[in-house]
């Protein structure tokens, strides 16, 4: 039998030439294969021509296909390569970490197996909206999900911090496909906002750059108008705060008892 | 590598990117791109200058399933039930 390769899940970034680290190159240069998930066909087009065995998971992906199927078999193509004791690296765009499901199980079944699995982390699509935004996440606090997952599940919104919701264009998608859903499902998810937030509280639609050509996408709306406009796989909706954040003066009070003391 | 791709490595790469307003006009002067490229780079018009370079015309980003695994979520189930069981034990004791 093979002796188990290596592998690591290693991020790019966004932008094209901007963000790809040090390390995630090196990780490439020495890798025997490569899979690569990239998020712009410009920036698939550079990688191949960072080594010569990069193979794209792009295949995978299908309409009427369940994206359940495209991950496990994304799983299973990159695992095949490192058990059969090669050095691997799955090349993913942003951080490979940062909602992301087969970097993580792959990294999680290699280390299982008794093999050496590493994550290189990448500046995510999150990292990029702060800058552009000017948004810090510690300000208020920040709250995020996939957008469908927040559907699905009984969540809990905190209106006075900021909501970040991922993957909104495939919103309410029961079959989990690839495509973008109705706008009857985007209803859906306003109606479950509307219960915090009042239909013309501003959100911003944001997409990074991916180019070194173009600007970002940063498209401030009201909530009510996310049902007409163009969401594509890429966009993230940002939803700021609603209420100021409640002191706790109990605890306050408790602390300073302490302290007191 | 490709005379556009490192074009591109090379300004994503650059400082003067976002902080400087870029001269395109000037730099692909110095290029030798057919006068296609130039267009779709001096618009800065991402989909021409995918078209021009043979890229794929669709890709898709989207990488996490909006549930989580299932055999994990039956693991941590059980976990928090039994982590329950526990508790109302505690409790039943006291
Ligand atoms: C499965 S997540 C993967 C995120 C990726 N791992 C990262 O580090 O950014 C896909 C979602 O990321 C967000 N995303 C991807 N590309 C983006 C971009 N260029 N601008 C803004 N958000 C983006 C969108 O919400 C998209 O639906």
């Amino acid at each position: 039998m093979n002796q188990i390769g290596s592998y690591a899940s290693v991020g790019i970034g966004m932008m094209l030439g901007a963000h790809i680290t040090p390390a995630a190159k090196d990780h490439i240069l020495n890798a025997d294969v490569c899979f690569l998930a990239a998020s712009d066909s410009l920036v698939e087009l550079w990688i191949k021509e960072l080594h010569p065995n990069v193979r794209s998971l792009q295949s995978y992906y299908a309409s009427n296909k369940s994206r359940k199927d495209t991950y496990r078999e994304m799983i299973e193509v990159v695992l095949s390569e490192v058990f059969a004791g090669k050095r691997v690296c799955g090349i993913f765009y942003g951080h490979p970490g940062v909602f992301a499901y087969a970097p993580h199980e792959i990294v999680k079944r290699i280390r299982a197996k008794g093999g050496k699995a590493i994550m290189e982390p990448g500046i995510s699509a999150e990292d990029c909206l702060i800058a552009d935004l000017g948004l810090d996440p510690g300000k208020y606090g920040c709250q995020q999900f996939e957008a469908s997952q927040f559907l699905f599940y009984d969540r809990m919104i905190d209106p006075s911090a900021t909501l970040i919701l991922w993957q909104i264009a495939l919103v309410g998608d029961l079959s989990f496909g690839c495509e973008a859903t109705s706008s009857q499902c985007r209803q859906v998810l306003l109606e479950e906002l509307y219960k915090i937030y009042p239909e013309n509280h501003k959100v911003t639609l944001y997409e990074a750059m991916t180019l070194p050509i173009g600007e970002p996408r940063i498209d401030v709306i009201p909530l009510s108008s996310l049902v007409d406009v163009k969401l594509n796989d890429y966009t993230t909706l940002v939803v700021p705060p609603l209420s100021k954040m409640k002191r706790n003066i109990k605890i306050i009070e408790k602390l300073k008892r302490i302290h007191s003391k | 590598m490709n005379k556009v791709i490192r074009f591109l490595e090379e300004l994503g790469e650059s400082s003067a990117l976002r902080l400087d307003k870029v001269d395109f006009e000037s730099i692909l002067n110095n290029e030798e791109f057919d006068e296609e490229t130039k267009k779709a780079i001096l618009n800065e018009d991402p989909a021409a200058l995918k078209m021009l370079m043979d890229a794929r015309h669709k890709i898709v980003c989207i990488l996490i399933p909006a549930e989580p695994d299932e055999e994990e979520d039956d693991d941590d189930s059980e976990e928090d039930d039994s982590q329950n069981d526990e508790k109302t034990s505690r409790i039943a004791m006291l």
